[in-house]
């Protein structure tokens, strides 16, 4: 025992070798990614919050919801022919959609419609009692998340009917909702909408949340109003609630008689409606920079410089329009073959730049023309013919037609705009099916024996299952409180 | 200063652990009791067992006791003794006395026994001349070599029956001075065989070991911080030699232990050079999570993800077939498990490889705590060998084949397909010149010609050369090794691919001149370029057999526009595309240690490995389509560099000491270690001309898109103590304490631990009479280990910029889903195993029965994208247990001293089971998992069949009015895995010719041809077997009636199928793996050309595969390129 000493000396010297040489850091615990940012820092600051909003628009120009909606409800309404022999745009075309991503197509914003709505939830919850950031700057930001959180749940109620309502980013209680009824999903809506209106500035605002900008993209206050009177309009629809009509009147008007805005001319050439910050322009998707293209996924997809591979306008559409309508002869282009005989193939032409080097045309989403007609159904609805005349009509003049000269009955005047909204609305956000499920006008138009379902090769279901998109089957799987849309 | 080094881990604690750790090194130390001088022993036995006595004798005198067994059993003669407190010397005396064929020895504090040799001559006639003085003493000098005249270093000369010895120098030679004349040398070393030599007066001695045949139980095999001998191993450990790895040609190693190790499942995903492929040890454990073993490259961990980048779409060298399931699991089309992009161990060149160690239980895994779970992959390089330098070389040329074909429609059949589709819709009236541009292949296209698109897209040779060449040497202290190598695989493919490797390979070995301090540098650097495609070609096989000619006759691509537009998809438009990978590999690890006193060694590793790829994917606008062909925005070029380095530092303390009667082995050790992985890239469009591509400057838009950074620390405080008592009874014990930076405050420490006995029966004094048992060892583990294969950072919410601007401002975008209190997944080893030696060990049979239990599941749980994102790392309260048996039998069968031939055969059943999941039914996984089955049960429909009546079209059990089963109905579970596995080997050596042979065979169900490809009639090319189609009411077939309409009732009824009872298949399948001859050409032919030796060789790999799977193969399923029937010619040659 008399070498312990040593021994001893040696083993501290070992230990301190194997446990020593961290020195005192706490060596597990690593630092965030310079390459991002913790969620909590974001939101301390105005710039950075800022940032986290303008991403939502950023994505749904990127993900293409907007094009993505248009082609496929234009596939499974009358406004489009299909082309090339793809699974997944045959089964839209042919009213047969399916849950099997593979062989069968379906509307499909549910996911990044939730993930924009997460996003907003998201911003919502920072925002309050946030001691960063300025109450008028958090509010603007809360306005406009409110508002996304009301666009993207107007937009699903409309894709799938009843759906989940999510109004935390909480995963917990998002990953177990149950579906809420459509209509009061649309009062949700409302209530996001009008909570947006207190909120947001009249005025446009650039990045610094404060300076006033000529750049409509941002949603302001009179966005929210002109979600609001389409939001009115449908649940009046829906709800079979009258009283809704007068409120989507109210909310219209509002939006009309703001001097910011005004009908543009329908011309030709590229400053059109569909201009960047065009005079109509309510709120428009920017293209985000750097873009390959600088055009529009509208304009780089639907004009075509040879044979469809996808699709082009059908004939419903084509010949829906009067003559002479200057619509028709400035939003429908004409793609001929050099063949023999040659092949004439007609695509939406709304917005003029397929390719370019600068940004001219932003994407739509809500525009002036659109609060005329929503006020002149909500007009018709009330009994009001005149006034809804009077709306009618200023669209159908600017379109170079003489004024409505048909039946004026409530019935009639109804039919009058849904067709007006057919041939100045096509392939814009999916409007033409909504409008027709919402109107019930789908059965006649798809439906009825030798009408477009079964020209188009499907066939139409007594069932009415068709008129909804089955809902992902992923969410079913995962949701044990969701529940399939009957028929699928 | 306020904080510990072991960051969480109180003072307090840390300092009992030390405290418990120097009191176990102390207590081992006073151990060290030596025998006294003069031991006196006292033995009254009347018939006692041999082996008996001499332990009796090792009990009172404390000496070291080293015999045969078999030896004793067989030649030993019971004793009769009686005698009190004599000194050793004289016990072992009068036991030899009773003993007529054996001898006991006395050689310092040893006891050793032997045969008695047989009376030589000259003894006899000492005895008949006993007045004649003993011959005088002479010097001898000699040398001794092993068979092919290479000198041994440090091999022991003694004379027998003396303690008189030697051991020879460097160049093999010996002096031993003063020796009798008639005396007999008896010369061993290590690994030969050990011989003798009678001097008979010679005074110049040359003689020459023959290799020896090393029992497989005493084959070393390591456990990472230690090793020990299969004999007195505790735990299940595998061990592959490099040279069975270097028999087949693959340029990564994983591909070679297919079907070699019983346990160990691999399942190719592509047979694409480098294509990254699915590793199992025992099944899988995690139920959504990271399953791969850990890989440690002499001492160095090595990630085992692939270093493509994540910011392409798809990544190179790598089908875009595969994707993720979107549960973590990397899955290909067939939801098969693989992995992506390209495996970062083809840069590791296979001939640098030493052995490979494949970690398997508790006992042998829980020493690597939260990252053993999945198993251990410890690989070894090779090392330098004292000895005159020596030069080898080794060069191979090859050639590798798709093996199997399918049989797809020819034109004429295929039109007839087509048109009857037309007809069973009623679709006919499309068949009009409008729509030319919709069905080409009927339309437009020339209908008479015919390309078998698989002869054109996979039938080409791929050519294989290989080169290698090392230089070895050194002296007793000090050895080297430094190797370098070159690879060139090319494809099967159309264009001019490769994957070519450069690599190099050193290793130095020093020790003190009084061998107690040690230091070992080993450096492997590897350099890969890969043009490979970024998809495999194999899934355009299905191309229409009546398309156009893919080139025009100025060899650029021909799309057979069509009013301005393609009309088809132009399979050979990627090989304009340009694709590059080169990938630089760096592992080091400098080990040294001292032996403080004797039995303890202070020891440290320090690794260093560092990955690098530069990827680019280069697209000119000649490989796009019209009417985009001329459009600069058609010209992209997308880039990106991935780097990952490791540090890692790993202090230990090893002991070792006799305790009783046994010897016990402990260490203590640490780990520090830090990854660090960077990403950056970047994507260019819109330049001007194809000439231009290659420099993002002239482009007109340039974008960064992502920029990745992720750094990960871990540290670990390890122990093992190991105790061994007579060779008879083994236990092990190890522990180890684990921090991972993955996880979040509270949640990064865990403590895993494992126990391992075993039980060398064969040693019992009961079991001396089963004489052909000469080994055999019980074995039990239990123990666990934990799993942090997640991602980074998970538990933080982080916002990443993104790479474009809105308002002038860029987006931040949440990333994922937070959860921050996830923990490690648990795995609880237990296995049992009997290892078995019969007939002298030439057969030895081992099998293993193990039980694995992975709860606290650790995954990405599931979501409804109502939440956002479709997932959130969370621990689900899920156990998942997987069973199985291993049986792996090697037999010695014949041993001639010209023919030699050595089986060995491995089978593993194997059983997974979700065990318990408490509230399963209302997550997310209701419809996916069910208690009491596979994980990877796959719930399918159940249909009837097809209505052979009246239309045709698959029927199944459903309440919808469709016909087809809605999601909720599709019930009938398949387990859609692997039964049972295994190889067989058989390797043949006669003279100087070796032939080694080995198949693979796998037991499994796979869904069948109906599942990649799709109805017949609404596009491509079909499999032959569907001319078989119904037509009309009545006929007797199953395959559906052929349809044009994706979305039509034949077409869903047909996916429908493919998903069903009826969609499973036999994928079973036999592979002959590999047959490997070599002729060693004749010693005096080398002696002539000035080589040390020279062997001509031939390699098959894949040669043939039986099964009666339908498709391309049963392993890779699908439609990807099946691994490839390889043939090289070889030659090696030593310098």
């Amino acid at each position: 025992m008399k070498n312990f000493n040593l021994y001893r000396t040696k083993l501290s010297l070992a230990a301190f070798l194997v446990l020593g040489t961290t020195g005192c850091k706490k060596f597990v615990e690593t630092d965030p990614p310079p390459t991002q940012l913790i969620a909590t820092s974001v939101f301390n600051n105005t710039s950075t919050a800022t940032s986290a909003l303008f991403t939502i628009y950023q994505n749904m120009y990127n993900n293409q919801d907007c094009y993505n909606l248009e082609l496929y409800t234009g596939l499974l309404s009358d406004e489009l022919q299909v082309y090339g022999n793809q699974a997944f745009f045959n089964t839209l075309y042919h009213n047969a959609m399916g849950t099997s991503n593979t062989s069968s197509g379906a509307i499909n914003t549910w996911p990044n419609a939730y993930n924009y709505i997460y996003q907003a939830n998201v911003i919502i919850a920072a925002m309050q009692n946030n001691n960063s950031i300025s109450s008028s700057i958090a509010g603007q930001l809360t306005g406009e998340a409110k508002f996304i959180r009301a666009f993207w749940h107007f937009c699903q109620v409309n894709a799938y009917g009843d759906v989940p309502l999510a109004l935390t980013a909480d995963y917990a209680v998002t990953s177990k909702l149950s579906k809420t009824s459509r209509v009061q999903v649309l009062q949700q809506v409302i209530t996001d909408l009008k909570d947006a209106q207190n909120l947001l500035n009249d005025k446009y605002l650039d990045a610094t949340d404060t300076t006033i900008t000529t750049e409509r993209v941002r949603p302001n206050k009179a966005a929210a109003t002109a979600l609001l009177a389409r939001a009115y309009l449908y649940l009046g629809d829906y709800a079979k609630d009258a009283t809704q009509y007068a409120n989507a009147e109210a909310q219209a008007s509002s939006v009309i008689s703001n001097s910011l805005y005004g009908l543009v001319p329908i011309t030709p050439n590229t400053s059109n409606v569909f201009a960047k910050n065009s005079n109509e322009a309510i709120w428009q998707l920017q293209i985000p920079l750097p873009s390959g293209t600088s055009a529009t996924p509208e304009g780089n997809n639907f004009i075509l410089i040879s044979a469809p591979s996808i699709s082009s306008i059908s004939s419903q559409l084509y010949n829906s329009f009067e003559p002479n309508d200057l619509r028709k002869a400035n939003w429908i282009g004409t793609y001929q073959t050099t063949s023999t005989p040659a092949l004439t193939y007609y695509y939406a032409y709304k917005y003029k730049v397929r390719q370019a080097s600068s940004v001219t045309e932003y994407e739509m989403v809500l525009r002036l023309g659109e609060q005329y007609l929503i006020r002149a159904e909500a007009r018709a609805q009330q009994g009001s013919t005149s006034g809804a005349l009077s709306d009618l009509n200023i669209i159908r003049n600017r379109a170079g037609l003489p004024n409505y000269s048909g039946a004026t009955d409530k019935a009639s005047l109804l039919t009058a705009i849904l067709h007006e909204r057919q041939v100045e609305l096509f392939c814009e956000w999916g409007h033409r099916w909504f409008d027709l499920n919402r109107t019930g006008a789908v059965d006649a138009v798809l439906g009825a024996p030798g009408n477009v379902c079964a020209a188009k090769g499907g066939v139409w279901s007594t069932d009415g299952h068709q008129k909804l998109s089955p809902i992902p089957l992923n969410e079913i799987q995962t949701d044990p409180n969701l529940t399939q849309n009957p028929g699928y | 200063m306020q904080s510990t080094a072991f960051g969480k881990m109180p003072f307090t604690k840390l300092l009992r652990i030390m405290k418990v750790s120097a009191l176990l090194l102390l207590l081992a130390l006073q151990t060290l009791a030596r025998p006294t001088a003069s031991a006196q022993v006292t033995l009254k036995e009347k018939s006692a067992s041999l082996e008996k006595i001499l332990r009796s004798i090792q009990k009172q005198s404390n000496y070291s006791l080293s015999f045969d067994e078999i030896l004793l059993k067989e030649k030993g003669k019971p004793v009769a003794i009686s005698v009190d407190n004599v000194p050793v010397e004289e016990a072992v005396a009068i036991v030899t006395k009773t003993q007529d064929q054996l001898e006991v020895i006395l050689n310092g504090h040893i006891i050793s026994v032997r045969e008695k040799k047989p009376a030589p001559p000259a003894v006899l006639s000492q005895g008949l001349n006993p007045m004649l003085p003993p011959p005088p003493p002479i010097d001898i000098s000699g040398k001794i070599t092993d068979k092919d005249g290479n000198p041994l270093n440090g091999a022991s000369v003694k004379v027998k029956g003396t303690n008189r010895g030697t051991t020879t120098a460097l160049d093999g030679v010996f002096v031993l001075k003063g020796i009798e004349g008639n005396a007999v040398l008896e010369i061993s070393f290590v690994g030969y065989e050990t011989t003798t030599v009678a001097v008979n007066n010679k005074t110049s001695i040359i003689a020459s070991l023959n290799a020896a045949t090393q029992s497989l139980q005493d084959v070393v095999v390591s456990k990472g911080y230690y090793s020990t001998t299969q004999r007195l191993n505790t735990g299940d450990v595998t061990k592959v030699s490099g040279d069975d790895i270097r028999k087949q040609p693959v340029t990564d190693f994983i591909q070679a232990l297919e079907g070699k190790v019983a346990g160990l499942d691999i399942q190719q995903a592509s047979g694409i050079p480098g294509a990254y492929g699915a590793v199992r040890i025992r099944g899988q454990n995690s139920m959504d999570n990271g399953n791969d073993p850990l890989y440690i490259i002499d001492g160095v961990p090595f990630g085992s993800a692939s270093m493509s980048s994540t910011f392409f779409a798809t990544s190179l060298g790598q089908p875009s077939s595969l994707v993720s399931n979107g549960k973590g699991n990397p899955v290909n089309s067939n939801g098969k498990n693989g992995g992506e992009g390209m495996s970062p161990f083809n840069s590791l060149n296979t001939s640098d490889i030493e052995s490979i160690e494949v970690l398997k239980d508790a006992d042998a895994t829980a020493i690597y705590g939260s990252r053993g779970a999945n198993g251990v992959i410890l690989i070894t390089t090779k090392k330098g060998k004292a000895g005159k330098s020596q030069g080898e070389l080794n060069m191979q040329q090859g050639w590798g084949k798709v093996t199997r074909m399918m049989n797809l429609l020819n034109t004429q059949q295929y039109l007839v397909m087509k048109r009857e589709a037309f007809n069973n819709d009623g679709f006919s009236s499309f068949l009009v010149p409008q729509f030319a541009s919709n069905f080409p292949d009927l339309l437009f296209w020339d209908t008479t010609r015919y390309t078998d698109w698989q002869k054109v897209l996979i039938g080409n040779t791929a050519k294989y050369s290989n080169i290698q060449g090392s230089l070895s040497g050194g002296t007793v202290n000090t050895q080297f090794l430094i190797s370098g190598g070159y690879s060139n695989q090319g494809t099967v493919f159309p264009g001019n691919y490769s994957d070519q490797h450069a690599s190099a390979h050193f290793n130095l070995t020093h020790a003190s001149e009084n061998k107690r301090f040690h230091a070992l540098f080993t450096m492997d650097y590897g350099y890969a370029i890969s043009n490979l495609p970024h998809f495999d070609f194999t899934q355009y096989i299905t191309t229409a057999p009546d398309a156009p000619a893919p080139y025009n006759k100025d060899g650029s691509l021909n799309w057979q526009p069509l009013n301005g537009a393609q009309t088809w998809n132009n399979p050979l438009a990627t090989t304009f595309d340009q694709d590059k990978a080169i990938t630089t590999t760096l592992v080091s690890n400098l080990s040294i240690g001292y032996e403080l006193v004797k039995g303890l060694t202070l020891k440290s590793s320090f690794g260093y490995s560092r990955s690098q790829m530069d990827q680019s994917n280069l697209q000119p606008s000649s490989a796009a389509a019209p009417p985009n062909n001329n459009n600069p925005t058609s010209r992209s070029t997308s880039f990106a560099v991935n780097e990952v380095s490791t540090w890692i530092i790993e202090p230990q303390i090893n002991y070792k000491a006799k305790l009783g009667k046994g010897q016990l082995d402990a260490l203590v050790g640490g780990t520090f270690q830090e990854n660090v992985s960077n990403s950056l890239s970047q994507r260019a469009s819109g330049f001007s001309s194809d000439a231009l591509i290659n420099n993002p400057v002239a482009a007109t838009t340039s974008v960064l898109i992502g920029k990745a950074y992720a750094d990960y620390h871990y540290e670990a405080i390890y122990g093992r103590v190991g105790y061994n008592w007579e060779e008879k009874y083994l236990l092990n014990i190890t522990a180890r304490r684990d921090g991972s930076s993955r996880f979040g405050p509270r949640k990064q420490f865990g403590n895993f631990g494992a126990i391992g006995a075993g039980w060398i029966f064969s040693k019992e004094s009961f079991f001396r009479n089963v004489s052909f048992i000469s080994f055999g060892k019980l074995r039990v583990s239990y123990g666990t280990t934990g799993s942090d294969q997640i991602p980074d950072y998970r538990y933080l919410s982080l916002y990443a910029p993104q790479s474009s601007s809105y308002l002038g401002v860029t987006g931040l975008q949440p990333t994922s889903l937070t959860n921050p209190d996830f923990a490690w997944e648990i795995n609880k080893k237990l296995e049992g195993g009997l290892d078995i030696g019969l007939m002298k060990d030439r057969i030895n049979l081992s099998v293993s029965y193990y039980q694995n239990r992975s709860s606290n599941q650790l995954l990405p749980y599931s979501l409804p994208f109502l939440t956002g994102f479709s997932g959130v790392y969370e621990n689900l309260p899920a156990t998942v247990q997987n069973t199985g048996w291993e049986f792996t039998i090697t037999t010695r069968n014949i041993e001639t001293k010209d023919f030699k031939w050595t089986s060995s055969a491995n089978l593993t059943i194997l059983r997974n089971k979700l065990i318990a999941f408490p509230g399963l039914a209302t997550s997310s996984y209701a419809s996916v998992w069910y208690i009491g089955q596979s994980i990877s049960t796959r719930h399918l429909n159940y249909s009837n069949g097809l209505d052979t009546k009246t239309t045709g079209v698959y029927t199944f059990q459903t309440a919808n009015a469709n016909g087809i089963p809605s999601f909720n109905e599709a019930t009938y579970p398949e387990p859609i895995t692997r039964n049972y596995f295994g190889g067989i080997q058989n390797s043949f050596s006669f003279k100087q010719f070796q032939l080694d042979v080995s198949f693979q065979f796998v037991k499994q169900d796979a869904f069948n041809y109906m599942n990649y490809f799709p109805a017949p009639g609404t596009a491509g090319n079909e499999p032959t077997i569907v001319m078989g189609r119904w037509q009309n009411p009545g006929d007797n077939t199953n395959i559906e009636k052929f349809t044009i309409t994706a979305g039509s009732a034949a077409a869903k009824a047909y996916t429908a199928q493919a998903q069903s009872n009826l969609g499973i298949t036999d994928g079973s399948f036999i592979r002959l793996k590999n047959v490997a001859f070599s002729y060693e050409l004749p010693a005096k032919w080398n002696r002539k050309i000035g080589l040390q030796h020279a062997r001509v060789y031939l390699n098959a790999q894949n040669l043939f595969t039986i099964t009666k799977y339908l498709g391309l193969d049963p392993e890779t399923q699908g439609l990807s390129l099946p691994p490839l029937r390889m043939i090289t010619i070889g030659l090696q040659v030593g310098l």
